[in-house]
């Protein structure tokens, strides 16, 4: 009479298990789940970061370069000498590149170093800046600092 | 008043819960699964277009001649010129894009003449 009446009593103690049983899988999974989205998106948060960054520094450097090319063909124009040296500067919006603006620095005597200094800003990521010496006399970059 | 058979519907009942519930989450664990492993084909695809700029760049700053080539690179401004106190520099604008990713987007300034 006991037992029957303790069984009685326990009706309904398997599905509460079962219920419960399948709120804590469930929980672990949707945890599981998470935690993965949070990683995925705290590395695309990197990455688009790092990307910004990257895209600025493409930028300043090609520039520098291309400063580099127009000085090794005509250093004549640039009117450096030893007994004058130069510091030009000016600044360039590329709205086809994002609006990515330049700010493009030649200074030196060519005697036998020009640095060219170039500085890619979009107004939303740090701005990358790019240092490159270059030899007037056997018309070669010698050095690059900065850039990412 | 007896109700014979009720614990088994009850069962039953839980157990179409539990396993439309469990089928949710597999879902969602496929598809988080599937956007990490497209993720990383992206990733890779990222990488191969940035060790193409990388390879245009090392070269074009020794030969100055080589331009931007591939499917990924096209010229979108040219013959345009910035003055530095004087001093011209022509240049074309190019840029690097995945197409599946316009997000990855990367420029170049490259000297014309």
């Amino acid at each position: 009479m006991e037992e029957k009446l303790s069984f009685h009593r326990s009706r309904g103690v398997a599905l509460l298990v079962l219920v419960l049983a399948a709120f804590v899988l469930l929980s672990v999974l949707a945890a599981v789940v998470f935690g993965v989205a949070m990683q995925t998106s705290k590395i695309e948060n990197w990455q688009a970061d790092h990307n910004d960054r990257l895209r600025l520094s493409y930028l300043a450097r090609s520039s520098a370069n291309t400063v580099i090319e127009a000085i090794s063909d005509d250093l004549a124009s640039l009117g450096a000498s030893e007994a004058h040296p130069i510091d030009k500067k000016t600044s360039v919006k590329l709205t086809e590149a994002d609006a990515v603006s330049l700010d493009i620095e030649i200074t030196g005597d060519a005697s036998p170093y020009l640095l060219v200094k170039t500085k890619a800003s979009d107004g939303k990521a740090e701005p990358v800046t790019v240092t490159a010496q270059f030899n007037a006399v056997t018309k070669q970059i010698t050095g690059w600092g900065g850039g990412q | 008043m007896k109700h014979f058979g009720s614990l088994f519907v009850e069962v039953l009942i839980a157990m179409v819960v539990f396993l439309v519930g469990l089928m949710a989450v597999a879902s969602v664990l496929m598809f988080g699964l599937h956007s990490v492993a497209r993720s990383g084909e992206k990733l890779k695809d990222e990488q191969s277009l940035v060790n193409e700029i990388e390879e245009y760049m090392a070269s074009r700053i020794f030969s100055h001649t080589n331009s931007p080539s591939g499917a990924n690179a096209t010229c979108i401004s040219a013959g345009k010129s910035f003055d530095i106190d004087g001093f011209t520099v022509n240049y074309s604008v190019y840029r690097y894009i995945l197409p599946d990713k316009p997000g990855s987007r990367y420029y170049i300034i490259q000297r014309e003449l």
